[in-house]
């Protein structure tokens, strides 16, 4: 146990990395349409006990001091894409349901509708529009795939998130928990789920309402971080 | 018996919680910061009704005790007692 | 006996470098080592040339790296002290990044890095130093070493531009600027401040007669990958630096 044990250090997005066999395309679509600067680079061989060829490694810089890179193998074969779903580091066959496809992808975060709709404009003029544009009450989305085959989100929430919802979100991930296994369903956490509304949702509201000093140990007991039920 | 129902207050529930309020034997309650929406009989709630729209309508129940949802889709979401 | 594969990077018309470190290294009595060098290309030790060479560093690492180096030494100390302070520091990351993303473990070491290694291991707060440079490069050499936490009580620059000239200064002309010196109150004299003048023939005569530890870039160098390596300090011949874990003391 240290000064350290509770806290939350971490501080973003240092990378997110994934392979490329066209780097030239995805610096057209990341540097050159979407605008994100080339922030750093390393040239390296396989000199580790996997053999494997010279790549180069670079980065573009997402905001927030986060970074997307990708890895370029000199001479590495890329996949066939011709067949099949998905991008070019994962394959699925022809059956897989999109929707599950689509269950790994990145999004990019802009602060209102005029940064979207100029992420959208940029777009749009490129060889990658836009292929589909979400609303619904509380954000605000547009899709479209990189020369990779990977997917690209970029989002606005509609308003801000509200502190019951961080409550709700740890609730269901505590039901989620506490209900996951062969013949786990969405109708088991939402009963598991009122169970734990029952026994902790009353007192959030008395922490939220309580003045700072009255907070923390109930805080603790109620909402997010290590929370035992 | 009583069964119960929750959705948390957020403005995107406003829409069901006001067309539950409107149908007859439920009553509506709060836990913290959830609406509880309790009967002592199944209830259906039109979508149509909520304004509510897709994403944030097959999202909007927090929580189920002595229901089961019998159905829940485009034009309603109705209960069954377990 | 271990067996210490040392990777260098060189400025290209560095001769001096390929011939003190294995002069040095090959009298530890506990290890072999063996030198892998690659080049970068300069003559002129000036803030142009030095730029150019510094891009050059990932050709030289990418080559050192398939020789499976097990430490590598960024042999070129004014190109990094004449880019600032912390310059070093950023290289050997840089270097280092290089390496771990390929898998390598080979660790990095500088000479600029090396030097402030060896004098800290000395626990030397006031140096004098003597180098061979133009007086604005000896400036910024003397800046980056304040910059490292130490004082430097006095220094000489020689002013030879050429990098190939630097190379074949006479030992003399070395220990008469060193002589020159007030070495009052210093711990240390940093007899070579560079990788190319020739200073290892020096250093002994001079601990002898200046009557403090006496270093060069080279037994910093040495110094640096004795230490990197778990080795014991234990050269002779090569100043106060290296001999200090020798089982048998031993006059040069």
């Amino acid at each position: 146990m240290n000064a350290l044990s509770d806290q939350h250090l971490v501080t973003g997005v240092d990378h997110v990395a994934f392979p490329t066999f066209d780097p030239a395309a995805t610096v057209r679509f990341y540097r050159d349409t979407l605008g994100f600067p080339v922030v750093h680079s390393i040239c390296a061989a396989g000199w580790g006990p996997d053999d494997h060829p010279d790549f180069i490694h670079f980065f573009f810089d997402i905001g927030n001091e986060d970074r997307l890179a990708f890895f370029y193998y000199f001479g590495l074969q890329k996949p066939d894409v011709t067949h099949g779903k998905g991008d070019v580091h994962a394959r699925f066959d022809e059956k897989t349901p999109d929707w599950f496809v689509r269950s790994r992808h990145l999004a990019l975060h802009v602060r209102s509708e005029e940064h979207l709709l100029e992420y959208r404009r940029r777009l749009d003029a490129s060889e990658w529009p836009v292929e589909m544009q979400i609303q619904h009450e509380t954000i605000e989305s547009i899709y479209t795939h990189d020369p990779n085959g990977y997917m690209v989100e970029i989002t606005r929430a509609l308003r801000p998130v509200t502190p019951q919802e961080d409550l709700d979100a740890n609730l269901t991930i505590d039901a989620l928990v506490d209900i996951t296994g062969p013949g786990a369903s969405l109708d088991a956490l939402l009963v598991r789920k009122a169970e734990l509304i029952v026994k902790r949702a009353e007192k959030w509201q008395r922490a939220q309402n309580a003045p700072e000093e009255a907070r923390p140990a109930e805080v603790a007991e109620a909402s997010e971080g290590p929370v035992r039920s | 018996m009583t069964s119960r129902l929750f959705v948390l207050d957020v403005p995107e529930n406003s829409g069901v919680i006001d067309v539950a309020r409107g149908l007859p034997g439920v009553r509506v309650g709060k836990t913290g910061p959830y609406f509880v929406v309790e009967s002592d009989a199944p209830i259906s709630i039109d979508r149509r009704a909520t304004g509510m729209r897709h994403a944030v309508w097959y999202s909007c129940v927090a929580g189920l005790e002595g229901w089961r949802i019998a159905a829940w889709n485009k034009d309603a979401l109705r209960t069954e007692p377990r | 006996m271990k067996k210490l594969r040392v990777g260098l990077v060189v400025p290209s018309s560095n001769v001096t470098v390929e011939t003190e470190m294995p002069a040095i290294l090959g009298r530890h009595p506990g290890a072999a080592f063996s030198f892998h060098s690659s080049r970068m290309r300069m003559a002129k030790v000036s803030p142009e040339q030095l730029a150019a060479m510094n891009a050059q560093r990932e050709r030289c690492i990418l080559e050192l790296g398939d020789a499976q180096p097990d430490v590598i030494l960024y042999a070129c100390l004014v190109a990094l002290m004449a880019a600032g302070p912390g310059e070093h520091q950023r290289v050997e990351s840089l270097v280092a990044e290089q390496l771990a993303a390929g898998g390598s473990p080979a660790l990095v070491r500088s000479s600029a890095g090396a030097l402030a290694e060896a004098l800290r291991g000395l626990g030397a707060r006031r140096i004098a130093l003597v180098t061979p440079y133009m007086r604005p490069l000896a400036e910024k050499v003397v800046a980056y070493i304040e910059a490292e936490g130490f004082a430097v009580a006095g220094w000489r620059a020689l002013e030879v531009e050429d990098n190939r000239a630097v190379g074949c200064i006479p030992g003399d002309r070395v220990l008469s600027a060193a002589r020159a010196l007030d070495l009052t109150g210093a711990d240390a004299l940093v007899i070579s401040a560079c990788v190319q003048m020739p200073s290892l023939d020096l250093i002994e005569a001079a601990e002898a007669e200046l009557g403090l530890p006496v270093l060069s870039a080279a037994t910093a160098g040495a110094y640096s990958i004795l230490r990197a390596s778990g080795l014991p300090l234990a050269i002779g011949g090569a100043g106060s630096l290296l001999r200090s874990e020798q089982a048998v003391p031993v006059t040069s």
